[in-house]
């Protein structure tokens, strides 16, 4: 496929759509923008002619058959978009008529509205509403490409509302045969909520993402869109995951950096998985205030718990984030569970990483995005996978906690989320029932590319200091070879009696 | 609103003569530019076509309306150039803009000679309603 100019190209203005448009549609393309009642046409028609009056020098103009022209600016102005002044400077013009006399005036060779449209330079035109531009004469679709035709015939780029309301049958409609760029939004239910996205089901002449990406309509600004968390990753991104080997990230757990060979490396990802309660919050506390202390960047996104508990959670173990936060070393992000779209959230990780700048992350806590998102479909997974490659091309040492419902023990380093394979480091705090006492074990289950020692160290919190991991005392006794033993593939080996090896057994 | 302050509005302006020169610069207000033949106006403004024509006329000649030939369908381009035009006409149309006022309005001016077609056909059918009681 040919690269287009950016002159070539017509930027929406619309922000995060240019982006899944790689850039912008290629100019006098039909962009048809389909979708049931109140999914959102108009406002994309009319920030597409608002954005290209006010921002990139191409006055439109808005045909509209129904909406009354007062509503339509009444509206506009809840995004802070002042129509009346476009009008005022002849760089917008919203035109009401009908779509017979429209389309009839469209097809005329010397078209007054056309004319008009030269006459204040257009370059842009939103007729919001195209569906029954049929006549007696001719079929809907013959009739839709007449209509096309004389668009074309000027130096417009229209945007084409069509309600679609039956939209999805598996029948194209006929405009969408003629459209150069189909964008189809929709209002999808997902547990009582409704989330709208946005669909660019083709677009002639350059590339684009597919999928089915989300979108906002936000108060005083308009429209949002959100590329799909499972896009493909940019080259740079995987270039990204090779580790630099030279760098870590100390853990700021008195004990813990000897066990995990001094540290994260730049780059990785580790799990820290225990139930609830047993200190993966404490640890993560103590990592992004030794990041602070070394004048390293740390971000912490919580879903489980609000800003201002943090901070007293903090304080609780010596740590006082107020002052860290203030001097830019720490950044604190809380998003609610509830009803997380995921597109959305991703961006704002996107663009909370892209201008804070972290080398450290911690993410409290996967198992929450788990019950949001659900753990056996692939948007966890996906999601998860997004989030890593996030991480790893920005080189950031990220930790994720993980709360496993496994009180004591574990028969699986991450239940449901059989996600291990993505995971460089896995960190197991488990409880150990020894008397009538609680005891706190770490195991590292997973250290890729480092050396791993599987023992389980006892560690303790401490109020007003927070976790450490205790000296190891105990002698560790020989260890027997292999050979002392059967079964060891069946998994219950059997010390042999007396000599190591019996005869013939070699 | 005091009816005297109306009044004075209307004849400082002596641009709104009838309940239809009214209602049609209304519809102009809420739709600065539109392409539309005179059926069309008729239908969306409730007035009979010879009113609404005469009334059409009076606005153009005024300059508070031009009008561009349309290429087809019978349709021209209205443009309403009375945003600009001052405070008597933007306060009495800024009035008019709701009920209350619209009907304020109406009251002072003259008497129509004929019944707008919407309020004649309310009427009829209440009168229908009443041979069927």
């Amino acid at each position: 496929m040919g690269v287009l100019t950016e002159r070539d190209l017509v930027r929406t203005g619309i922000a995060g759509l240019d982006a899944l448009l790689s850039g912008g549609v290629p100019r006098r393309n039909i962009v048809l923008v389909e979708g049931a009642v109140g999914t959102g046409k108009t406002t994309l028609g009319v920030e597409f002619v608002y954005r290209g009056a006010s921002v990139f020098d191409e006055p439109g103009i808005i045909v509209l058959f129904e909406v009354s022209p007062a509503k339509l600016i009444r509206d506009a102005a809840g995004f802070g978009w002042d129509l009346p002044a476009l009008e005022r400077d002849g760089r917008v013009r919203i035109i009401f008529t009908t779509r017979e006399v429209f389309r009839q005036e469209i097809q005329q060779a010397d078209s007054l509205l056309l004319e008009q449209a030269a006459k204040m330079r257009a370059r842009r035109i939103f007729v919001d509403g195209v569906a029954g531009m049929g006549t007696d004469v001719l079929e809907p679709r013959e009739a839709f490409h007449v209509f096309v035709e004389g668009l074309q015939r000027e130096d417009l780029t229209p945007v084409l509302a069509l309600e679609a309301a039956a939209l999805r049958d598996g029948s194209a409609l006929p405009e969408e045969s003629i459209a150069d760029t189909v964008i189809r939004l929709s209002l999808e239910d997902v547990a009582r909520a409704s989330v709208r996205s946005l669909e660019i089901a083709k677009s002639r002449g350059h590339d684009y993402q597919m999928g089915r990406h989300s979108f906002r309509i936000i108060d005083g600004r308009g429209i949002e869109a959100y590329r799909r968390v499972q896009a493909p990753r940019v080259a740079a991104r995987d270039r990204a995951a090779a580790f630099d080997t030279t760098k870590r990230a100390s853990t700021g757990v008195p004990g813990l950096d000897e066990i995990v060979n001094g540290g994260y490396f730049h780059g990785s990802t580790t799990v820290v998985a225990g139930i609830s309660g047993v200190g993966k919050s404490v640890m993560a506390l103590q990592y992004i205030a030794e990041g602070a202390r070394l004048g390293e960047r740390s971000l912490m996104l919580t879903l489980d718990e609000q800003i201002p508990q943090v901070i007293r959670n903090a304080s609780t173990i010596g740590i006082d984030l107020e002052p860290l936060i203030d001097r830019g070393l720490v950044k604190l992000h809380f998003d609610p569970p509830q009803e997380i779209e995921v597109d959305h959230h991703f961006h704002t990780i996107e663009q909370i990483v892209a201008e804070f700048r972290p080398v450290r992350v911690v993410i409290d806590s996967l198992s929450t995005y788990g019950s949001s998102l659900g753990t056996r479909g692939r948007l966890f997974r996906d999601f998860f996978h997004a989030l890593i490659a996030l991480m790893k091309e920005n080189q950031i040492a990220a930790v994720y906690n993980h709360e496993n419902p496994e009180m004591l023990g574990m028969s699986s380093m991450m239940g449901d989320f059989a996600m291990s394979s993505l995971v460089d480091n896995i960190l197991l705090l488990n409880w150990v029932e020894l008397g009538d006492e609680f005891r706190l074990g770490l195991t590292v289950a997973k250290m890729r590319a480092n050396r791993t020692v599987h023992v389980t160290h006892e560690c303790e919190v401490i109020d007003g200091q927070g976790m450490r991991v205790l000296p190891r005392r105990l002698r560790v006794p020989p260890t027997q070879p292999f050979a002392m033993y059967g079964g060891l593939i069946s998994r219950s080996p059997t010390r042999w009696p007396g000599n190591p090896v019996p005869d013939g057994k070699e | 609103m005091e009816r005297e302050q109306i009044r004075v509005w209307l004849d400082t302006t002596d641009q709104v003569r009838s309940a239809c020169d009214l209602d049609l610069l209304l519809f102009f207000t809420r739709h600065s530019h539109v392409l539309l033949t005179t059926e069309q106006i008729v239908n969306f403004v409730g007035y009979s076509q010879s009113e609404v024509a005469e009334a059409l006329e009076h606005l153009l000649e005024a300059g508070l309306v031009t009008r561009l030939k349309g290429r087809a369908a019978d349709a021209d381009l209205y443009i309403f150039n009375g945003s600009g035009r001052g405070a008597p006409l933007s306060s009495l149309l800024d009035l008019a803009s709701t009920r209350d006022g619209r009907l304020a309005v109406i009251d002072v001016l003259p008497k129509p000679t004929r019944t707008p077609r919407g309020a004649l056909v309310a009427l009829r059918a209440g009168e229908r309603l009443r041979r069927a009681g």
